[in-house]
């Protein structure tokens, strides 16, 4: 219920000046009649918040009133009251009649960038939220807050407040990445004459912006590279030479941090600089549908030149809603009908998520939505970045029709990926970066079982008749992306008290720097570090000993201690997020897509470490879609879960 | 009615509130549209976006104590170091988007206003607000700042109340009685710009850091001279005569 959309000015207006000019016999009866509408829109709960805030405030200013003017004016200071109190309502219903989505789509037609900064600011605000919530998590797992005292612990939840922000403030700048890269801040080209848009605008349908027609292009578009990205420190990170022409898929290789998603920033027009980076040289396409000739050291661009699917979909994605999210991507990309949407998302998949936010999806099912959307055809170049890490076996397939149908239509498919075995099968292209990466195999051991140690949680949402666990153990659990391996492991965690690690690093990182993130690995550090140099706490030297080893043993130990956390790569932040785990020693290990981010030689060395945990009696519990994961736990003597609605089965090996 | 009766209209209260409500929303629109012609890239307006949301959050998580919220500190610090411009966007996006949870009024113009005067004040006062190279902040003078900046904020959100109430007596005594309100509001800001300004400060400074980085159209030298380098001895190598030549094989293949 409520006014009609587009007469919410004059009613605005209305409610305001209408009661300041009211005498009582009028104005009881519009304030009733304001009172029985909001009861009927909001229902009395909500109505009677608003008067528990405003009526005592109300009466608080008529008693200033009153001290002030005597008591003589009494009857024109009540009338007073009472207009502001109707009016202050008038506004109210106004709010709730409102939803921000239509404040956002009022923005974005008058005032599009503006529109683009209220929309992820909407989408940023329970985002902050659910950081402070994992933060916070975060810290009871690690021990803190659980035997502190008030002013203690509330010092303790103080201190990571600027991981916090530093944190959101890089999600922010993978949110303009991802504006800037679509194209959503270019001026709009009216597809339409006005009266046709006139004509869409009296009968409430949408008013297409699409200004970009459908394109068909040859395999002349062509992608010259000669470039050099550097540290500040002056180190290059990546020399690039090449020439890339159309109708390929290119596989780019190499080992985690070595430059390979700047590339592909730099490639999709998008700040380079995520990272402190300077980039010398050029980078030229040519042939490019709309743009023509293009040189990116010209840029940035508001335009989009390519379509780039970056890794980490959940901090990518810009719409509240996945028909939302499709309506955009589609909108930018050319004109578009209902039932390609629809027949889009059932190929993906994501039908029944039509309705759904994307935060309430699962990681895969994230991607999925990603590609779905913004796997624009219209772009000759496409930039994979690790796009293929969180997809199940149905969800690569759907991926590798799609990429093989852009190649045939003369599109350059740039794949960056460290599970690569799949990809090198349809790949013309191998380019690594830096010293080409030797094959790897992951170590194995077989080790005996031990005592039972734990077993999954059963109830509503899962049911099992598996073995127990046993000490030692390695488990792997498969299941197709949204069948609840990840809720599977936080229940676990939740009902047994173990530790887990999430499949995005951030969320199990706290601090702004790697000094700080190691100070708040542990409580003893931490209190060693409030402590100053000049007082030992024991243990805490033993601790910070380990944590050495450990840093060592992941390759982290070269990492600069005044380093911001989120300069780092994802694969780093993956085994810095693992190192308060491996000093807890649980009795299990809850590990949700360990792989994703690292390459085949820091797999190796972290596979090293679980094998080295599983000796000394740990269970090692891990999700993975990936294939060669699978393999080495079978080869390892690990059990093979599956997951399917809700039911866990043990797959024989 | 004739001109002299407009005048005479706008002098008593009530039409002071019209033509203030009119002009504060007058600089609200035409603020809003100059900054929306400025915002080029997406990491423009999605830097704006994460300040304007992290200072909606925080004024709704801390609206159960009157008056007291971060929000005026963060302006600051974001006029500090990122300029007026950027400060005004988020000073508009900050009271929408928090009103939309607090109620939205005529104090909403007021607000944004505001604030978007308390970014430029320290965009212009940066050089008494930092250290020479700009690496810390000197809290004093911020802290001084931000107390001043309790009791002008909260007056110039008080105007509001003059179209609503309509007369002087009573705009009089609403900001009588808000005093208590507004030293909560300025030393709220004082304990906020202790508390959060260093590391509000360092994060800035590291985004301003991120931002910095370059793009050279031309290759550094050293590079150059080494593909040089690298290219002419492989061309000479080329060149070489082949070490076996003139050497007769015995097996008689050749």
């Amino acid at each position: 219920m409520g006014p009609p959309r587009h007469f919410r000015l004059p009613f605005l207006i209305l409610v305001v000046v209408l009661p300041l000019m009211l005498e009582w016999r009028h104005l009881s009866a519009w304030g009733g009649f304001l009172f029985l509408w909001s009861a009927l829109m909001v229902g009395h709960s909500s109505l009677l918040r608003w008067l528990r805030v405003w009526l005592p405030l109300s009466i608080l200013y008529g008693l200033i009133l009153l001290l002030f003017s005597g008591t003589d004016n009494w009857n024109q200071i009540l009338l007073l009251m009472a207009r502001l109190l109707i009016a202050l309502l008038g506004m109210q219903i106004l709010t709730w009649s409102v939803p921000p989505s239509d404040v956002v789509r009022a923005f974005e037609w008058a005032l599009p960038r503006l529109g683009v900064s209220l929309a992820i600011a909407l989408r940023l605000v329970p985002r902050l939220e659910r950081s402070a919530k994992w933060r916070l998590e975060t810290l009871e797992e690690r021990g803190f807050i659980d035997n502190e005292s008030g002013m203690k612990a509330l010092r303790t939840r103080a201190s990571i407040w600027p991981g916090w922000l530093a944190d959101s403030l890089d999600h922010a700048h993978d949110l303009g990445d991802a504006v800037q890269s679509r194209g959503i801040l270019a001026p709009r080209r009216w597809r339409h004459g006005i009266k046709r848009r006139i004509v869409q605008f009296a009968l409430g349908e949408d008013i297409r912006e699409d200004g970009v027609k459908p394109h068909h292009f040859s395999d002349s578009v062509q992608l010259g590279l000669d470039l050099e990205i550097n540290l500040p420190d002056g180190r290059c990170i990546g020399r690039h030479k090449e020439l890339l022409r159309g109708g390929n898929i290119v596989l780019l290789r190499g080992h985690s941090g070595c430059g390979k998603s700047s590339l592909l920033r730099v490639i999709a027009g998008v700040s380079p600089w995520q990272h402190p980076v300077t980039v010398n040289g050029r980078v030229h396409i040519s042939g490019h549908p709309t743009l023509g000739e293009i040189n990116l050291a010209e840029g940035p661009f508001t335009e989009a030149i390519s379509c780039w699917i970056p890794q980490d979909p959940d901090r990518h994605g810009l719409a509240e809603s996945v028909q939302r999210e499709f309506k955009i991507a589609r909108r930018l990309s050319g004109p578009w009908k209902q039932q390609e949407m629809l027949e889009c998302l059932r190929g993906w998949g994501l039908l029944d998520k039509l309705q759904s936010q994307p935060e309430n999806l699962s990681e895969g099912e994230q991607q999925r939505l990603l590609l779905a959307a913004h796997l624009d055809s219209a772009q000759p170049i496409w930039l994979l970045d690790e796009a293929d890490v969180h997809l199940d076996e149905a969800g690569f397939i759907q991926l590798g029709k799609a990429v093989v149908k852009h190649r045939a239509r003369g599109g350059l498919i740039i794949v960056v990926a460290h599970r690569q075995a799949r990809w090198k099968r349809i790949a013309d292209q191998v380019i690594d970066i830096g010293e080409p990466m030797p094959s790897q195999d992951y170590p194995s051991v077989w080790i005996e079982q031990g005592a039972e140690v734990g077993m999954p949680p059963e109830g509503d949402l899962f049911s099992h008749e598996l073995r127990p666990v046993c000490a030692g153990d390695l488990i792997l659990i498969q299941g197709n992306n949204g069948s609840g391996k990840t809720t599977l492991l936080r229940e676990w965690s939740e009902t047994s008290g173990l530790p887990w690690l999430p499949t995005s690093p951030d969320r199990r990182l706290l601090g702004m720097t790697i000094e700080e993130e190691l100070n708040l690995q542990h409580p003893t550090l931490f209190a060693q570090f409030l402590a100053g140099e000049g007082v030992n706490i024991p243990d805490a030297e033993t601790i910070q000993l380990q944590q050495s080893a450990l840093r060592l043993d992941l390759g982290l130990s070269h990492l600069s201690m005044v380093t911001p956390v989120h300069d780092l790569s994802t694969g780093e932040r993956r085994r810095l997020s693992l190192l308060p785990l491996l000093m807890r020693q649980p009795s299990i290990m809850l590990l949700d897509e360990i792989d994703h981010g690292l390459d085949d030689l820091t797999l190796a060395d972290l596979i090293e470490q679980l094998n080295t945990r599983r000796k000394a009696g740990c269970a090692i519990v891990i999700t993975s879609h990936s294939p060669d994961l699978v393999a080495w736990a079978k080869v390892s003597g690990g059990r093979v879960w599956n997951i399917a609605q809700g039911r866990l089965t043990e797959v024989a090996s | 009615m004739t001109f002299v009766d407009i005048q005479a209209w706008a002098g008593t209260p009530g039409g002071i509130a019209v033509w203030l409500t009119v002009l504060f929303g007058l600089i609200f629109g035409s603020l809003l549209v100059s900054i929306d012609r400025r915002i080029h890239l997406g990491r423009d307006a999605a830097l704006i976006a994460l300040l304007a949301a992290v200072a909606s959050a925080s004024r709704v998580l801390f609206a159960a104590l009157p008056n007291v919220q971060p929000v005026t500190l963060l302006l600051l610090m974001i006029g500090l170091h990122l300029g007026a411009r950027r400060a005004a966007a988020v000073a508009m996006l900050t009271a929408l988007i928090s009103n939309m949870a607090l109620g939205h009024g005529p104090w909403t113009f007021y607000q944004a206003i505001a604030w978007a005067a308390v970014g430029t004040s320290a965009a212009l006062l940066r050089p008494l607000l930092v250290n020479w190279d700009g690496t810390k902040v000197r809290i004093g003078p911020l802290a001084l700042l931000a107390f001043c900046w309790g009791f002008l904020f909260d007056w110039t959100v008080s105007l509001s109340a003059l179209a609503l109430y309509q007369s002087f007596e009573a705009f009089l005594a609403f900001i009588i009685a808000g005093l208590v309100f507004d030293a909560m509001h300025a030393v709220g800001n004082v304990l906020f710009t202790i508390w959060l300004a260093p590391s509000l400060h360092h994060l800035l400074w590291l985004h301003r850091r991120h931002e910095a980085g370059r793009w050279i159209p031309n290759l550094p030298d050293e590079t150059l001279k080494r593909e040089a380098f690298i290219a002419e001895t492989e061309a000479a190598a080329k060149q070489l005569e082949d070490p076996l030549a003139g050497i007769a094989r015995l097996d008689g293949e050749n």
